[in-house]
């Protein structure tokens, strides 16, 4: 998720209700104990969420995330002292 | 601010990790893999088909033979089955459906080129070998092509 997020940074998360296109969010992976940041890349009308991610692995391999499975959207890379949200990340 | 304090400032032991990349140990792809497996399957072919069958009543040399090819074949299986491994590896993990608008015959190339393995290990031929090496070059030419990266295909061999 270079270069909004790199390796070792730590970031800070708010818990939401919903989710939209663009959003950084933290997940629990649909089928392995780890957790994922992503982005959202959709989210359907059973909400289910395709996250997206440009280099690394996503949606495409793991399938879509049921949205109970998002922990929160992450907002801000303390790390970098960056904002992470959608208008910022384009 | 270092982390041991970040994290008691949330009232955690430790701050907890998320996979950014990839949710697993970190793909580091390079078909290069598959084509350096392909070479030894294609050197394996040719020493095995360069060796002088032995006269049949001398049972040393009957032996010998028979003890060299069997290892020669066994590389040879070895090698084909681990470049068909590197090439799907490539298939499934590294190339995306997005890959497909400008590979269209993406799926076909990396089908044919896991056939030519098998190819490979059914029988010992030159000219399955050739197909196979030829497989990886395309592999090598659409893989770097999607990573907008120039890299000269080349062979060890």
């Amino acid at each position: 998720m270079a270069p909004i997020l790199a390796s070792d940074d730590v970031v800070l998360i708010r818990k939401g209700k919903r989710y939209e296109i663009g959003d950084v969010v933290v997940a629990r992976h649909p089928h392995k104990k780890t957790t994922l940041i992503k982005y959202v890349a959709e989210v359907d009308e059973n909400e289910f969420v395709s996250l997206s991610s440009p280099h690394g692995t996503d949606s495409q391999q793991f399938g879509k995330v049921p949205m109970a499975k998002i922990i929160g959207i992450a907002t801000f890379n303390l790390t970098q002292r960056t904002p992470l949200d959608k208008e910022s990340t384009k | 601010m270092e982390e041991n304090t970040l994290s008691k400032l949330f009232g955690l032991n430790e701050i907890p990790v998320a996979e950014a990349h990839c949710d697993g140990p970190c793909g580091v792809y390079d078909p290069a893999s598959a084509r350096i497996a392909a070479e030894a399957v294609r050197s394996m072919t040719k020493k095995i088909l360069d060796l002088t069958p032995p006269e049949p009543g001398d049972t040393q040399a009957v032996a010998s033979y028979l003890n060299t090819v069997g290892r020669y074949v066994a590389i040879k299986e070895e090698q084909a089955e681990l470049a068909k491994h590197e090439l799907l590896v490539l298939w499934t993990d590294y190339f995306k459906p997005v890959h497909l608008e400008a590979y269209p015959d993406l799926h076909e190339v990396f089908w044919n080129a896991a056939k030519a393995c098998s190819e490979c290990k059914q029988h010992v031929s030159t000219d399955a070998a050739d197909e196979l090496m030829a497989a990886c070059e395309k592999i090598h030419n659409m893989f770097w092509e999607s990573k907008s990266r120039e890299v000269n295909y080349y062979e060890a061999s």
